[in-house]
């Protein structure tokens, strides 16, 4: 028998006092449960119902009935649903109604398991289509009423477990605490270290942490200034959005993304290097503090010291990047126009310090084994260990590098892959597999061949710091690239467009609807002297995925928006630009699924597809208005999966927005007659084909979008003058712009082209600015990696000095080492960099003149570029020298 | 006279840099004791394990298996901030390449234990001056470790080691940066510690002339004890049987 139980009469026991607990906390919140089951949480328009009237209800008048007084649609779905929702809630009830019996006659049948799963069930259907909940009028209550249900029952179970381990869980947490205590007071006593440490410790710290401020200094401002890159990211990034609403945030516009885009860039960039200068910052002083800790500071004493030092170090740069990237946004904000005003806010300061933790994070993570070594009193540098070279199968691993690299750059080159960043870091993977084991089959293979200790000298620093090496020459390889054929092109592909003029042809881009007042406009144009005025049909061609905005999880995408036209006004358009032009057919089909894209954009634009997350080559389009909840995998829906069949980069209205949206998708005649009345059987909202007989509940619904495109070309003034017709005109159709702020139904070239100019500048601008803070960049990674090895160099030095060597063979051993980064980097960029240019020139649907045209700029520039590279890596070597024949002499 | 240190079935082995590569056994189970007052050279080939051994016994690396006893504390039961104090109380050290901090004065580096201990900034200053003073390096106590030769540098160290009057003294290759002229005082002034201050001193050496100073000699080899030599009193004779043992290393 258990401690406490009584006998009572008729052979059964007592229950004890935790028994006693128990039953009456079962009781209490089966009870309560019993009780929300008479609770009338049914809504059915103003009506409520406990669950037992709502079934009687539905038996006495059918479940139709029901829903109707309550003024949901009937359906059939709903009856099986609404089924199977009243007999969960029955079995529940009964549950409960045993599980009660069953702890007065004290059986355990587990009866509130069952209650439990039955509650479990309940929540789920609760949050399910066509069940109880779903037909509620009051959808929230519905929703939480079930849960509340299973939270009881989740509650009695748990807290009846908790009731019956109480004693030993207090017992065993007594004896735990007890032994804490015990341990705490043991602890006291023998870490007792009373006092305060005296003046000269802070002065003896403070000098130690003097002794490297040039470098903390550095640090701080490379720190600083990625901080403030992200404050102005963030900060730009908000200025620049365009559209925003609560349903859905706005996105930056044209110069804008440019900004944030080059901000991003240089961040990167930024990150690369602070992360460089951290490791480099922390290998020299871990060491420093392991004399600390080697003499026996105390371990808390040591850590605040260090993290005193560091942290210090980021707020200084928090507040100085803040400062400077305040600075830098409000310059922005002066100088530029059509941006907002408000852009401080708590969330930018925390998503600019999140990205200073994270590299911090990083940083610590990848110098974790110095932190645990400390290398205290250990003579051995790590710094001028060896690093493992890869032992076997190179030539294997250099032709994976290759492999990949070619199938990064097959995927780059096509316009559907929209120059996806991930296909260039691909890239990057191969060119340092290639490096890696490259450069180590060679060196190994040489130590085959004869004259190895002829070439000793020379290749030791590549043999003994593999590793370094591969990562030095792959991160200088990636910065000329990126000079080399991303920011060039940037640069030049925008000079090429210096005609704007041809980028926007027609004074006037209305896209006009058949009603009676756009007529009239339209008809007013026409008539007007001086104005030449073409009309060709249109329908809007809506995508199901996204533009090239990348929504998060939680928001709806942006979805696409282009021009329909049929393959008549197509080659009529094509005339209207050339009149040479020969009018071949496309080769389209009757049946629509066929279709012809022609990207308006301009050739400093990067490859844009028609559907940017998915279907690119195989896009689903509907030929209407966007229908915003689109479910793209739903079968009984109007958009189409069409295959692209030609493509090409020409503005045959105009660029109005970067190929992004407003592109035309050319049908064949017929496929465009049978097309631009699909709008009229389809769901507006969700896109579904509309039944004959369901016709009737969407009257009023349903909504064409515009169907004339109306391109007008003559005097700007007279244009202008119309200022008032085409208010009323973009009022009229404010429903066609009403979805995405960069979708007009009337552009005008004069806002177009300052639109554009002011991208323009700001691209070539960014460019310069990128080309030579990237330069910069790969100056400062070279100046890191000498300083690094500046204390192996200096030994090195010292060693071939007592040997005998002559001083000039000496010096021509670290020229020749430098000699062969550049060599190596300068032809794996050139290369890489020929190759992605290739690629991208596909991508981006370059006519030949095109490249020719970015040829003669960009490979001059490549060339100068390499040559000046060149320059810099001597005269850093040149100073490298002097440092280390400095450092000779003080030895 | 009591132990200092003893070590039993002492092992350590250590993690190569590249994981990959797995650990190696530097000390594979050591026993020995050693007593107040003693002055023991631990000799052997490069990477036999001797510099691990020092710092296993000064506290600085654990040992991997076995126990190791400080004064007859288990150290394996001891929390990292009690070794520390141990470290700082009751070991100095004095490194081949002397450690020295070089943003810190000759006067900052040997007061050093002194300030971590939280002492009286007024006495820091006299132990610094008398130990400098003793191993005459007064003059160079507002100089900086660059300035210095290495037999100042490591005088400077052997002072640090020195202030916190410690009961045991770690040497690894004190004299191994040093020419024989600086190396010899360098030794002497060991010598003098152990005599003189009454200072237990393990010593890490190859080299057999500065070995003979020790009371005792542990030879290891491959990471085990190969022998222990004990010195008579004669020099001389000592420094001939480490000689004739050295052939055996």
């Amino acid at each position: 028998m258990n401690k406490g139980v009584k006998k009572e009469g008729r052979g059964r026991t007592a229950p004890d006092h935790q028994e006693r607990i128990q039953m009456i906390y079962s009781l209490v919140v089966y009870g309560l449960c019993l009780g929300a089951l008479c609770y009338p949480w049914i809504m059915l328009g103003e009506k409520r119902y406990t669950l037992f009237f709502f079934a009687r209800s539905i038996k006495a008048e059918g479940v139709d009935a029901v829903l109707a007084r309550a003024g949901v649609t009937p359906d059939t779905s709903y009856e099986g649903g609404i089924n199977v929702s009243l007999l969960l809630y029955l079995i529940f009830a009964v549950c409960c109604l045993c599980y009660v019996v069953t702890v007065l006659i004290r059986k355990d049948w587990y009866m509130n398991v069952l209650a439990l799963v039955a509650g479990i069930s309940l929540t789920y259907t609760g949050m399910s289509d066509a069940m109880l909940g779903s037909v509620c009028s009051n959808q929230t209550e519905a929703t939480l009423y079930p849960g509340l249900l299973m939270v009881l029952t989740a509650a009695e179970w748990i807290g009846r477990k908790v009731i019956e381990n109480w004693d030993t869980t207090v017992s065993e947490t007594k004896v735990h605490e007890e032994k804490e205590l015990r341990e705490k007071e043991e602890r006291r006593r023998r870490l007792y270290f009373p006092g305060k440490y005296k003046k000269l410790f802070y002065h003896v710290i403070w000098k130690n942490f003097r002794g490297n401020l040039k470098d903390y200094v550095v640090l701080l401002v490379c720190n600083g200034l990625v901080f403030a890159f992200a404050f102005t990211g963030f900060g730009l990034q908000k200025l620049t959005e365009v559209g925003g609403n609560s349903y859905r945030p706005g996105y930056p516009s044209g110069a804008g993304k440019i900004l944030v885009r080059s901000l991003i860039e240089l961040g990167a960039v930024g990150i690369f290097m602070l992360v460089l200068l951290l490791l480099y910052y922390l290998k020299k002083r871990i060491p420093e503090y392991g004399v600390f800790k080697t003499l026996g500071i105390r371990r808390k004493t040591m850590y605040l010291c260090m993290g005193l030092e560091l942290g210090i170090g980021a707020l200084l740069s928090i507040v100085l990047g803040g400062l400077a990237g305040t600075g830098l946004v409000i310059l922005f904000r002066e100088n530029m126009s059509g941006i907002g005003d408000t852009w401080f806010s708590a969330g930018l300061l925390l998503k600019s310090v999140g990205i200073m933790l994270v590299l911090y994070v990083a940083t610590f993570f990848v110098t974790h084994d110095l932190f645990v070594g400390f290398r205290m009193g250990n003579s051995t540098d790590l710094q001028v260990m060896k690093e493992k070279m890869p032992g076997r199968f190179h030539a294997l691993f250099v032709a994976v590098g290759a492999v990949l690299m070619g199938a990064v750059f097959w995927l780059y080159r096509q316009n559907s892959n929209f120059e996806n960043l991930w296909y260039l870091i691909g890239g990057f993977a191969g060119v340092y597999i290639i490096l890696r084991f490259g450069t180590a089959g060679f060196l190994l293979r040489g130590r085959k061949r004869g004259g190895v200790l002829k070439r000793l000298l020379k290749e030791h620093p590549f043999y003994h710091k593999s590793r370094s090496a591969v990562w030095y020459m792959f991160g200088l390889c990636v910065i000329q690239v990126c000079i080399l054929a991303v920011f060039s092109l940037q640069l030049y592909s925008t000079a090429l467009e210096q005609d704007v003029d041809a980028l926007l042809p027609y004074d006037l881009v209305l896209l006009a609807d058949g009603e009676e007042a756009d007529g009239r406009l339209i008809e007013k144009l026409k008539a007007s002297e001086g104005l030449e005025v073409t009309e060709y049909p249109m329908f809007r061609v809506s995508g199901s995925d996204a533009t090239e905005k990348m929504e998060s999880i939680e928001q709806d995408p942006v979805r696409s928006q282009n021009i329909g036209i049929p393959e008549s006004a197509y080659h009529s358009l094509k005339r209207e630009r050339n009149p040479s032009y020969q009018e071949k057919p496309l080769g389209l089909d009757d049946a629509g699924e066929k279709i012809y894209v022609v990207h308006q954009q301009d050739r400093s634009t990067k490859a844009q597809p028609i559907d940017y997350k998915s279907f690119r080559t195989t896009p689903y389009l509907y030929t209407g208005p966007v229908c915003e909840m689109i479910d793209v995998f739903a079968h009984d829906t109007a958009f189409m999966n069409r295959e692209i069949i030609g493509e090409e980069r020409q503005s045959l209205i105009g660029v109005l927005s970067h190929g992004e949206r407003e592109n035309l998708v050319v049908f064949s005649d017929t496929a465009f007659e049978q097309a631009k009345d699909v709008w009229k059987t389809t769901d507006p909202f969700y896109g579904k084909v509309i039944k004959p007989e369901e016709l009737e509940d969407f009257a009023g619904e349903l909504y064409q979008g515009p169907s004339k495109l109306v391109l007008v070309k003559g005097d700007v003034e007279q244009i202008e003058g119309l200022e008032a017709e085409l208010g009323d005109f973009r009022e009229r159709h404010r429903r066609d712009e009403e979805y995405d702020a960069k979708v007009k139904s009337c552009y005008l070239k004069s806002a177009s082209r300052q639109q554009l100019e002011t991208e323009f500048g700001m691209q070539d601008a960014m460019a310069r600015m990128l080309i030579a803070v990237f330069f910069a960049a790969s100056g400062l990674l070279l100046g890191i990696k000498m300083m690094t090895e500046r204390k192996m160099n200096v030994r090195r030095a010292e060693f071939l000095s007592c040997m005998g060597m002559r001083n000039k063979e000496r010096l021509r051993l670290l020229h020749g080492e430098m000699k062969v980064y550049y060599l190596i980097v300068s032809a794996v960029s050139a290369v890489f960099s020929a190759m992605l240019l290739a690629a991208t020139f596909s991508a981006r649907l370059y006519s030949a003149a095109d490249i020719k045209a970015l040829l003669i700029k960009i490979v001059p520039f490549g060339i100068g570029e390499l040559l000046l590279f060149g320059g810099m890596v001597w005269l850093l070597t040149e100073i490298n020298i002097r440092q280390i024949e400095k450092k000779i002499r003080e030895v | 006279m009591g132990s200092v240190l003893k070590a039993e079935n002492l092992v350590r082995n250590y993690k190569l840099p590249n994981e990959e590569e797995g650990t190696i056994k530097v000390l594979k189970g050591l026993n020995f004791t050693i007593e107040e007052e003693e002055f023991v050279g631990i000799m052997g080939r490069s990477g036999c394990g001797k510099t691990t051994l020092l710092k296993t016994l000064g506290l600085i690396a654990n040992p991997t298996e076995g126990e190791l006893y400080f004064k007859g504390k288990k150290i394996k039961s001891l929390w990292e901030d009690e070794r520390a104090d141990i470290r700082r109380r009751e070991i100095g050290f004095v490194f081949q390449d002397f450690y020295l901090m070089d943003s810190l004065t000759v006067e900052e580096n040997i007061m050093l234990p002194m300030i971590l201990d939280k002492a009286d900034e007024e006495k820091c200053f006299e132990n610094a001056k008398n130990h400098a003073d003793h191993f005459q390096i007064s003059r160079l106590l507002r100089k900086y470790p660059y300035e210095l030769s290495g037999g100042e540098r490591q005088r400077v160290a052997i002072c640090r080691a020195l202030v916190n009057q410690p009961s045991l003294i770690l040497a690894d290759e004190p004299t191994g940066s040093l020419d024989s002229k600086s190396g010899k005082i360098v030794i002497q002034a060991m010598d003098q510690i152990n005599k003189e201050y009454k200072k237990t001193i393990v010593m890490v050496t190859h080299d057999p002339q500065v070995a003979s100073y020790c009371s005792r000699i542990i030879l290891l080899k491959d990471g085990l004890i190969l022998d222990e030599l004990k010195n008579d009193g004669d020099r001389e004779e000592f420094y001939q049987e480490i000689l004739g043992r050295m052939a055996d290393l």
